[in-house]
């Protein structure tokens, strides 16, 4: 008996580094990608991000992966790790 | 969704649908609302909408319920919400403050300076110690009195806040009638009728003086639906729009079209869009008009006036100004009075008047700070600096050669043993996020000469040594 596999698209994972350079790029942050910690929140006390930064890290996840973030699906900005895996879940391109 | 199936008749009720505009300064009162009907809609979230007599029926049961005390700070976040408890502290002849930080130490400031006051609000992220009045989520409308209440023209409504140069923000009070002139001068500029089925959509938050006057006011004076949330990012704003079905302006910024723009955000039955906080390029406002096919109007204004001018940025360059108003320089500043502005005051940007009617912006006066539409001074954010244990010197600076519009402050701070992040932290508490220095230095001393001036070509030649010693550090 044959087993078929079938064979999934190739999907590269998009690692935190990548999205840790699209942040500091995005906000012009004085910081090199490696210095963004995994597990630090983004927003209040830990990165400090604020509301506008919010508005064009959502805009460059859009342009770069397709995803379409909402005010709701903010608890994806927790951490750069949970941000990142959210990317690789929810990527259209 | 609430139509209009039937033309508006005027009930006894009605707040005097005909009468013609401008109002005058002998008007001693102004109705709340000028919708014609009670079963007409006044706010919309998720789709519902919520009818005249449910709002006035949750008003009154709230300003019933308010503590006794003179002023409320409204913390609400929602803006049907927020409208609720304007109303009710209106109802109840209290005043509202409208903080321009909602940072922790901020707000107990705000307390210390007015002790008679509590927080409204529709949340419980409220300083613990702070007297905390939640706003109901939803009232059973049981209280059906057909009278739409008038409120005093002298009343003072609403308190807003600028920050002083001292680091202590300073109010500025606003009255009822000056609110209401406010609303029917944007009414008049932007030829908007009384049109039951035209929608609000906000990307604003109802603190802001502008975010008041087009989000809440200019709503309640034109008998529109306002739409409950405070929608920011692209797909919220879209879903938003498309929830309401109807013919919607929407209230926003240059930061918020960027994006919109940039997306090409589907907002289907748009009608109108108004920009303010800070000024919007003839290039994106032709973008935008051409996306949707619908008017971007502008709008010139600061928290001590309300709207001072208004353009149409693909028509003119140049602003004209609020009927009603007079402006006139003195030396290098612009001041304005008159109509909804009442005595005058001195605008913070640089003006030039080019005809009585009309004028052009050249940027912000050298201490001014803009970002993001919010405004405070180098010298208010330095002296909040100076506040901090541990803090010898330190000077907040504004970088010349960025050529990004929404580019952060930076801070030189002279603070033996403490780390950057504990000052960060301290700021953090004290000042709005959009002004946090991004990066702060730590010096060892800072070159102030004998009467304690700053010279300008240090800071500017330090930030960019610091600035190519991180990018050398990066590669």
């Amino acid at each position: 008996m044959s087993v078929q596999i079938e064979q999934e698209p190739t999907v590269e994972m998009i690692s935190r580094t990548e999205i840790a350079r699209l942040i500091v790029a995005t906000l012009h942050l004085e910081l090199t990608p490696q210095e963004v910690d995994p597990a630090t929140p983004l927003f209040g006390d830990g990165l400090g991000l604020d509301s506008i930064d919010l508005l064009e890290i959502v805009l460059s996840i859009s342009q770069k992966y397709g995803i379409n973030l909402r005010a709701e699906d903010c608890a994806a900005f927790a951490s750069l790790s949970v941000l990142t895996a959210y990317v690789n879940r929810h990527r259209t391109k | 969704m609430i139509r209009m199936a039937t033309p508006r008749t005027v009930n006894t009720f009605a707040a005097q649908p005909g009468r013609v505009l401008p109002y005058t300064s002998v008007d001693s009162s102004f109705p709340l609302l000028t919708h014609g009907r009670l079963e007409q809609g006044i706010a919309s979230r998720n789709g519902d909408v919520s009818t005249v007599w449910e709002f006035l029926a949750s008003a009154r049961d709230l300003a019933s319920r308010l503590p006794a005390r003179r002023y409320a700070i409204n913390l609400c976040r929602d803006r049907y919400q927020f409208l609720i408890a304007f109303a009710a502290a209106l109802l109840a002849q209290q005043i509202s403050l409208l903080p321009n930080c909602c940072a922790p130490e901020a707000l107990s400031q705000l307390t210390e300076r007015y002790p008679d006051a509590y927080v409204l609000a529709d949340h419980n992220d409220v300083p613990s110690g702070m007297a905390l009045c939640r706003v109901p989520d939803c009232v059973q409308a049981i209280d059906r009195r057909a009278d739409i209440p008038a409120i005093p023209s002298q009343q003072v409504a609403v308190i807003v806040f600028t920050s002083g140069s001292s680091g202590v923000p300073r109010p500025h009070a606003k009255t009822w009638g000056s609110l209401v002139r406010g609303a029917h001068a944007l009414k008049q500029q932007f030829g908007i009728g009384e049109d039951g089925s035209h929608v609000m959509v906000g990307t604003v938050p109802a603190q802001h003086m502008y975010g008041m006057e087009t989000t809440i006011m200019l709503p309640l004076q034109s008998g529109w639906i306002l739409h409950a949330g405070h929608p920011v990012l692209p797909a919220d704003v879209a879903e938003a729009v498309r929830k309401t079905g109807n013919a919607v302006w929407l209230m926003t910024t240059p930061i918020h079209l960027r994006a919109y723009v940039g997306q090409r955000t589907a907002l289907p039955g748009l009608v109108g869009i108004i920009s303010a906080t800070m000024p919007l390029p003839r290039s994106l406002a032709a973008k935008a008009e051409d996306l949707w096919n619908v008017p971007v109007r502008e709008i010139y204004g600061c928290t001590e006036g309300g709207m001072v001018g208004y353009r149409q940025p693909t028509a003119t360059h140049m602003w004209s100004l609020c009927p009603g108003l007079r402006m006139w320089k003195e030396g290098d500043h612009a001041w304005v009075s008159g109509g909804h502005v009442g005595q005058s005051f001195r605008l913070a940007d640089r003006i030039a008047v080019q005809s009585p009617l009309q004028f052009t912006l050249h940027g912000p006066h050298h201490d001014l700070v803009k970002v993001a539409g919010k405004r405070t001074s180098l010298a208010a954010l330095n002296a909040v600096l100076a506040q901090i244990e541990g803090v010898v010197d330190g000077t907040f600076y504004r970088p010349e050669w960025s050529l990004n519009p929404n580019a952060r402050l930076t801070a030189f701070v002279v603070a033996p043993g403490i780390s950057a992040s504990t000052i960060q932290a301290e700021l953090r508490k004290r000042i709005d996020p959009l002004f946090l220095p991004r990066p702060l230095h730590l010096v060892d001393a800072l070159p102030r000469n004998p009467i304690g001036k700053l010279p300008r070509e240090w800071l500017s030649a330090f930030a960019m040594e610091m600035t190519s010693e991180h990018r050398q550090r990066e590669s």
